[in-house]
């Protein structure tokens, strides 16, 4: 269901006040994109259900939290979604991916969709994405999309892990200058 | 390599996602005490963050909405006391209900109460639903940390629908089989 930005600041701070319908009405807005963000993590999987629910039991419990002021309520909503997932990730729930391929595949680039939402912050980090070696590019989008560790990225383009963790430093610290701030 | 970049690299992979167990562990107890580690992990999750806005989403089971409802619908779940504990207010519920209560049958009592009333009381309609609720959280309360880490994913995947088995049986009144079904997931083994 889509939400404008403000709709869904208003909910957020609906839910902070203990109002259901604010909730479902984050939950609408929100749901399809971090149970994607989730899954594309732990696989299609109970596990992966359960990290949802657990997920907006957190929203429901700390949406007085969310500072407007200092990120978009996606972005804080995304954030909490995906730090659940890869902590859960790492306790070793096994991920499903390799059987369900297409959901390996980084989020497409040339989705006109996609495009058109683009915000000019997601502009300036691809355009500094694109400045990185094909392959490292590929290594920062499996760790984020996907949460591979050093030694997953290691196993899957078949290099040492050593290499990958330089390769992702160095990547990041250009990110970083790229961006510039 | 400094300390601050040191710092900086380490907040960078932890928000990008590539650490391993220990490492994430160790960076998760440390953001806590290192307002240095901190804030430069706040500053990557902003940097990184727009990576998301490119997620175009996958439907949720049909089923989550309800369960997470009924998860933050106990007392004390939520920032401010759910005031949604509806009591019965006709006589007729609260004979029932003492009736359920005494014979240790509350859910099926319930679901008879709103079998019976739900046409035109609505309250007790949530009254039903929240016991069934409260049986399924405090499942999942009670499910020890550790032990819900040790077991392996397929076992968690077997718990979880089970569960949700248990609350619909509830939910349908069938009160023998939800608590059956609940007495056995607290024996699961590891």
């Amino acid at each position: 269901m889509p939400v404008s930005k403000e709709e869904l600041i208003e909910a957020l701070r609906g839910t902070a006040g203990g109002d259901r319908d604010a909730f479902k009405t984050v939950y609408a807005a929100t749901s399809v994109k971090l149970y994607g963000i989730i899954v594309r993590i732990l696989g299609r999987s109970a596990v992966a259900d359960e990290v949802l629910q657990e997920v907006y039991v957190r929203v429901w419990q700390r949406a007085g939290d969310f500072d407007a002021g200092a990120s978009s309520p996606i972005t804080w909503l995304a954030t909490i979604a995906r730090n659940r997932a890869l902590d859960e990730a790492r306790r070793g729930s096994m991920r499903s991916l390799d059987d369900s391929p297409e959901l390996l595949q980084v989020p497409g680039e040339d989705d006109p969709a996609a495009n058109h939402e683009r915000s000019e912050e997601l502009r300036r980090l691809y355009a500094c994405l694109d400045g990185l070696e094909a392959e490292r590019k590929e290594i920062v989008l499996l760790a984020y999309y996907h949460g591979l560790t050093r030694e997953e990225i290691a196993r899957r383009l078949e290099r040492p892990a050593a290499t990958v963790k330089t390769w992702l430093r160095r990547s990041l610290a250009q990110l970083k200058d790229c961006l510039g701030r | 390599m400094t300390e601050d970049e040191d710092i900086d690299a380490l907040a960078a992979e932890y928000v990008l996602g590539s650490l391993d167990a220990a490492e994430r562990g160790e960076v998760a107890a440390r953001r806590g005490k290192e307002p240095r580690l901190a804030a430069a992990i706040a500053a990557w999750e902003r940097r990184l963050s727009p990576l998301s806005e490119r997620e175009p989403g996958i439907e949720p089971p049909a089923h989550a909405l309800d369960a997470i409802l009924a998860r933050i619908s106990g007392p004390g779940s939520a920032g401010r006391p759910a005031a949604d504990v509806i009591p019965l207010r006709r006589s007729a519920g609260r004979r029932w209900a003492a009736y359920a209560a005494g014979a240790g049958a509350v859910c099926v009592a319930l679901a008879i109460i709103w079998f019976l009333l739900a046409p035109s009381d609505r309250p007790a309609r949530q009254v039903a639903r929240m016991d069934c609720s409260r049986l399924y959280k405090g499942f999942w309360e009670g499910f020890d940390r550790d032990r819900y880490a040790a077991i392996s994913p397929e076992q968690l995947a077997g718990v979880s629908r089970m569960a949700l088995r248990a609350y619909d049986a509830c939910q349908a009144g069938d009160e023998q089989d939800a608590r059956m079904l609940f007495e056995r997931l607290r024996g699961t083994k590891a």
